[in-house]
């Protein structure tokens, strides 16, 4: 059937549906496992958390159909639900925006969020909250929905803020357990953190709301150029301020570092929200808001240097740590450096193909983790870890997927995304003046083959590290034995991510298809083509060098650690106890932390403390030592306040003639 | 009409306006304070009326006459609410000086 | 001689105001027919008359009419602000009893003045003949007099009520010379012939002279009605003297009543705006800095909350000052908003009359564990008062602010968002003080009387529904401000 207009309507229910459910499990949730008794009752709160999502879900497919079925010029609308705000002469209507990059987002995050919910009804089985979980889960499906969806600033700015509220709930959702301090402050952290990426969007939005007189992406994105001017001081502030608030969000120098703690949260959470969707809304944000980027070139080279270093940085990094879920949250801060790069080079659909691909694999690698931690009833430390192959043979199975995906394999999923963003950045005008982006690009991807071949050899095909080391006894305590698979849902999970990983990109839908899509909103308006050259000669060398390096990778890792994690890294001494140590980042910003927050705090002090007990000191001092001022004048005498009005009518006469009379 | 310029009048009725204003300011007792205040009313009542002769129609003219009486009844709705709180004070206190009336002040 | 006509009336344009007035009247000749200490019956026999008026009014939304020889009109404005006070009345009206039978203070006259009142209010923006402007503000002020000195057996309350009459009295005079000028200078006293007088007077001349004459010593007037520094001082004591429910009232109705006629009186005399605008501009900026500053000294609640409506007072003249359109719905969205909240702020502190009405700020100390919801509401009425999002205070404040950049008021815009920091602080530190220990043992727990329950959710409903949407009152605000400034009257007049 063909239809000349988007279904524009479908918005509120898709927006509506993850809400309603949010209700639901807030409302009736606690009295439904009462009532219904444990078994039952969690079965329907799971059915409902995950039937509101994959439903969105559908009705985003529709849309998605809708588009595709229309011509290029039609697949863009907006839907108004309220004339919301008047600021002065501006208005701000509630609005979303409907075309194919809202639509993709949508589709990742009720695609890939629907499946992670319902893995969560394996995972999270024997929680005593589990509506509560459900609750948070809901809510922030729906907050990230708002967030693509905002057809403006404002509106994407509740989703914003939103999305890092039900973040910072679901990090410390653990507030019960024996880590709560370490859990309570990982999401305090988060919050913080995040605070002053936010204080860069709201900077942004406010120059942008006085001088636009509009916060339409629409309108701001059409007239960015005319308005701001190219390459101008302030189109290049308000670009670095809106790259400020990304960074905070996805998690890029010099903001990353609340990522990595931020995997206290449950696993299902960390692979939904901090490493699949919430996580690539800083680089939603600059695709959707591309013109004010391209018109800054000053600030697209920071956006790339940054997104080029955090890769290399979070890779090296994601050597040293023996964490399993910290592994894979220095692997997505590093991925996320990767669509910044591409964003950089103003491959803007590039980088929003990274992030659907980068979901699936990521998404597959973090409920795969989580997979391993209720094997293991949730040690983390992948030293103690070893042989797991045999207890866990589907989990092994996608892992190895998950790796080869991440590690640019062809034909898994992350090697058409990872090779387009070599390409871009090799063939950008950037890379001509810094050519080191392109080779920190390669090294990375060496890297990560590098780090992910550890991890997955390590957790799964290395002998066990108990077996090994004879002399802490031989015999694995009794109840630490790792457990079987037991939940269909998580299995049944891993493997759909699994085929997604494997066919996404190339069979359906493939890389051009994307590209085709993406085209009318992710192509750069300002930007001429030389700077995205992308010659046929650059192709095989970068595909040669990606792969080579991938291949190298895998090799080095296994090679490394065929037998095992070597003592000395074990230990994590020299290089390692470096990497270990993020390079000493974290705790020198958290030492600066601490002296910011004291300084903070005592100037906060000053500020409220001295000014108030400032002000009433001076007021004190004018009412006793000038008596007559105020105190004196507020007598309580009825002929001084009549004295006082005398005068001022006096004044007020005196004034009028000298300034009205004529 | 009269050999008497209206702006005789006028000026006669501001300074009375002025002898009332600056009774408020230096009186201490109430009774006399509020008749300053009526003073002062009635040198606005004498400028309307100044005002009301020079118009040049009726409707005018009669106009000035109506808000006279209009603030000679409000000045005599003032009289009965102030005697009322003056004589409750009296009552309280023994005394009506506005001086002594001061607990309220800083 | 000339006949006189007989002017055709539109009895619809002051529907409300009489209506009010007869509510009044029946509760008045009820009182003597009711068993003493029984008011129940005339407190609903007032709400249902406030409650007729205000449909009455809501009716007029849209009609611009002017009507009894000129002297009486409804307009958005009138209709907007006479719905503030009306709905002010009646807040105050539903949880007077209880706090009169507490202070033992059982009355039966409270509620026809309170009526009376009212209806003054109402009168003082429904003309722009400024003798009508005149009569009503004296209505108000007379029911007011009489209000603050409601506690007869207490100095305190018979000491404001003597300031707030003197220095009326003295007030109303000022105002009534202006009037008596402005008549020698044009013929007439309606507002709306100011500014073509002025255009037409020649310089140098009389009637120029007494125009300049008359605007200033109007000001003096309103400013004391509207507690305007440097005619505020009479506002602390009286606040603080008068019955809290007394207070409540006049401090939300006459300043909405006291800013309504500012609000026509400066924008009819705008060709003078050379003249009012120093005038003006000197007195918002002395009223935020004397309001504010003074408020962070006083220990007594109602005494704070009296120097901070001087602070208001001063925010809504920035917005006369600035005078566009975004300034002037400011002045009116801040009107709304600000009832709401003193009226809101004053009854929780009149929860204090069991207490011994003891309304210092350590006497507040630990509320939330007495009266946790009134704790609540107080606190969210704080934010609002201390214009943070999401509440009403914070779009008013918005709306002054931007109005006074776009009219070019650069100082009097920085001066009122430092004044509102200052103002945050001591809003802030009675909002810890409901939530600090009591400094004693804490009292048992009270049940906050259902009237104060219902009349609280109004106020917190109204507020924060302000601030999550405060588009449908700007708007309204807007139009009806645009409309004034277009002056296109329908005149009902039998001529």
């Amino acid at each position: 059937m063909e239809t000349h207009r988007l279904p524009t309507e479908l918005v509120i229910f898709i927006l509506g549906l993850p809400f309603a459910g949010c209700l639901f499990h807030a409302l009736f949730g606690g009295w439904l496992v009462r009532v219904l008794g444990e078994r039952a009752g969690k079965w329907l709160v799971g059915a409902v958390g995950t039937g509101v999502v994959f439903a969105a879900l559908w009705l985003s497919i529709v849309l998605l159909q809708t588009m595709l079925n229309l011509p290029e010029e039609a697949r863009r609308a907006n839907h108004t639900l309220a004339d919301w705000l008047a600021i002065g002469s501006v208005h701000v209507p509630f609005e979303f925006i409907i075309d194919p990059l809202s639509v993709l987002m949508c589709l990742v995050v009720t695609g890939i969020g629907g499946l992670i919910h319902l893995y969560a009804t394996g995972y999270m089985a024997e929680d005593t909250d589990y509506p509560r979980f459900f609750t948070y889960f809901n809510l922030f499906i729906f907050f990230m929905l708002t967030l693509v969806l905002a057809g403006n600033f404002l509106v994407m700015f509740i989703g914003w803020e939103g999305v890092g509220l039900c973040s910072y709930l679901l990090i410390g959702y653990f507030y019960r357990n024996a880590d709560w301090k370490y859990n309570t402050d990982s999401a305090n952290k988060a919050f913080i953190v995040n605070r002053i990426g936010d204080l860069g969007f709201l900077l942004a939005m406010f120059i942008i709301l006085v001088i636009f007189g509009s916060l339409s992406f629409e309108e701001v994105n059409k007239r960015a150029a005319e308005v701001l001017g190219v390459g101008t001081g302030i189109a290049t502030a308000v670009a670095l301020l809106l790259f400020l608030a990304a960074t905070g969000k996805s998690a890029q120098l010099p903001l990353y570092f609340w990522l990595p703690d931020a995997m206290a949260g449950p696993t299902p959470v960390s692979a939904l929200i901090h490493a699949a969707t919430m996580v690539t809304a800083g680089v939603y944000l600059l695709t959707r808001v591309h013109p004010l980027f391209e018109i800054a070139p000053a600030a697209m080279v920071v956006v790339a240097v940054v997104g080029a270093f955090t890769a290399i940085f979070a890779a090296s990094i994601a050597l040293g740590q023996t964490d399993i879920k910290r592994v894979l949250a220095f692997s997505t801060v590093s991925q996320l450096g990767y669509m910044f790069l591409a964003c950089g080079v103003g491959a803007f659909w590039v980088g929003m193909f990274h992030v659907a691909t980068h979901a699936f694999f990521k998404a597959l690698l973090f409920l795969g983790a989580g997979s391993v931690l209720i094997a293991l009833h949730h040690r983390g430390d992948i030293r103690q870890m070893g042989g797991l192959r045999r207890y866990l043979p589907i989990t092994a199975a996608t892992m190895v997927v998950g790796l080869l995906a991440i590690s640019g394999f062809p034909p898994f999923s992350g090697y058409w995304s990872k090779e387009a963003i070599l390409l871009s950045a090799y063939g950008s005008r950037l890379t001509e003046w810094i050519p080191l982006l392109f080779w920190i690009g390669i090294a990375t991807a060496l890297l990560t083959a590098f780090y992910m071949t550890r991890l997955t050899w390590l957790v799964f095909f290395a002998p066990s590290f108990a077996s090994a080391s004879t002399h802490t006894g031989g015999e694995t305590p009794p109840g630490h034995a790792p457990g079987r698979e037991r939940y269909w849902v998580v299995l049944g999970v891993l493997i759909v991510l699994a085929i997604g990983s494997t066919l996404f990109g190339w069979v359906l839908p493939s890389e051009t298809d994307i590209h085709e899509f993406l085209k009318p909103v992710a192509t750069p308006v300002h930007l001429g083509s030389e700077m995205l050259g992308e010659s046929e000669a650059g192709k095989v060398l970068v595909t040669g060098a990606a792969l080579l390096a991938a291949l190298l990778g895998l090799g080095l890792g296994i090679a490394r650690y065929r037998v095992g994690m070597p003592p000395r890294e074990t230990q994590l001494q020299g290089l390692w106890g470096v990497l270990h140590r993020q390079w000493g980042y974290d705790g020198a910003m958290r030492w600066l932390g601490v002296q910011l927050g004291g300084a903070f705090a005592w100037v906060i002090g000053v500020l409220i403390e001295g000014l108030i007990d400032g002000l009433v000191d001076l007021v004190g001092v004018l009412t006793r030592e000038l008596g007559n001022l105020v105190r004196g004048l507020q007598s309580g005498y009825v002929r001084s306040y009549a004295l006082m009005m005398m005068l001022g009518a006096l004044i007020m006469l005196i004034v009028a003639f000298i300034y009205g009379w004529r | 009409m009269t050999a008497v310029p209206a702006s005789a009048y006028l000026t006669l009725a501001a300074f009375l306006f002025a002898i009332g204003a600056a009774g408020v300011l230096i009186k201490r007792n109430p009774i006399v304070i509020f008749m300053c205040i009526e003073l002062m009313l009635n040198a606005v009542n004498l400028t309307f009326l100044t005002f009301a002769l020079h118009q040049p129609n009726l409707q005018a003219q009669v106009a000035g006459h109506v808000f006279v009486l209009f603030v000679i009844g409000v000045a005599a709705a003032e009289v009965a609410v102030g005697l009322g709180i003056i004589v409750v004070i009296f009552r309280l206190r023994e005394t009506i000086d506005v001086d002594s009336v001061s607990l309220l002040r800083e | 001689m000339e006949a006189l006509n007989i002017p055709q009336v539109e009895w619809s344009a002051l529907l409300p105001v009489l209506t009010v007035v007869g509510a009044a009247l029946l509760v008045l000749i009820l009182e003597l027919f009711l068993p003493r200490g029984q008011h129940t019956p005339l407190m609903l026999v007032g709400l249902l008359g406030l409650g007729l008026a205000g449909y009455f009014q809501l009716a007029l939304w849209g009609a611009s009419l002017v009507t009894w020889a000129e002297t009486a009109l409804s307009d958005n404005i009138a209709v907007l602000l006479n719905l503030a006070i009306l709905v002010s009345s009646g807040l105050v009206l539903l949880f007077a009893d209880d706090y009169l039978r507490a202070r033992n203070m059982r009355y039966g006259e409270f509620y026809p003045l309170l009526l009376f009142a009212t209806a003054g209010a109402m009168l003082m923006i429904s003309s722009t003949n400024l003798m009508v402007v005149f009569l009503g503000l004296e209505v108000l002020s007379l029911s007011l007099y009489v209000l603050t000195g409601l506690a007869r057996a207490e100095v305190r309350s018979e000491e404001a009520a003597l300031k707030y009459f003197l220095l009326g009295a003295f007030a109303s005079a000022f105002f009534l010379y202006g009037i008596a000028l402005l008549y020698g200078a044009q013929g007439s006293v309606d507002m709306r012939v100011i500014s073509a007088s002025w255009v037409a007077s020649m310089p140098g001349k009389m009637t120029n002279a007494l125009l300049v004459a008359s605007l200033a010593l109007m000001l003096v007037g309103l400013g004391f009605k509207a507690a305007l520094a440097p005619f505020h001082m009479w506002t602390p004591d009286v606040y603080q003297g008068a019955p809290t429910v007394a207070t409540a009232y006049m401090a939300a109705v006459s300043k909405v009543a006291a800013f309504g006629v500012l609000l026509r009186l400066l924008s009819a005399a705008m060709p003078m705006l050379d003249l009012w605008s120093p005038i003006m501009w000197a007195i918002a900026l002395l009223s935020m800095l004397v309001g504010n500053l003074v408020a962070l000294i006083q220990r007594d609640a109602k005494r704070m909350l009296a120097y901070s409506s001087v602070g208001h007072a001063g925010y809504l003249a920035v917005g006369l000052v600035s005078m566009n359109m975004t300034s002037l719905t400011g002045v009116l969205f801040y009107l709304v908003a600000y009832a709401l909240m003193t009226v809101g702020a004053f009854g929780v502190l009149s929860l204090m009359a069991r207490a011994g009405d003891a309304t210092t700020v350590d006497a507040l100390r630990g509320l939330a564990r007495r009266q946790p919801f009134a704790a609540f509401a107080m606190a969210i009425l704080m934010l609002s008062l201390a214009g943070i999002p999401p509440t009403a205070g914070f779009w008013g404040k918005w709306y002054l602010f931007l109005g006074a950049l776009e009219g070019g008021q650069t100082l009097l815009a920085i001066v009122l968002a430092l004044t509102s920091v200052v103002g945050a602080a001591y809003y802030l530190r009675l909002t810890f003080s409901l939530y600090a220990d009591a400094l004693e043992a804490p009292a048992a727990r009270w049940s906050v009387p259902a009237p104060m329950v219902v009349c609280l959710l109004i106020c917190l409903i109204g507020l924060i529904g302000l601030g999550i949407a405060p588009r449908p009152l700007a708007e309204s605000s807007r139009q009806a401000v645009e409309r004034m400034a277009n002056g296109e009257w329908q005149v009902v007049s039998g001529e």
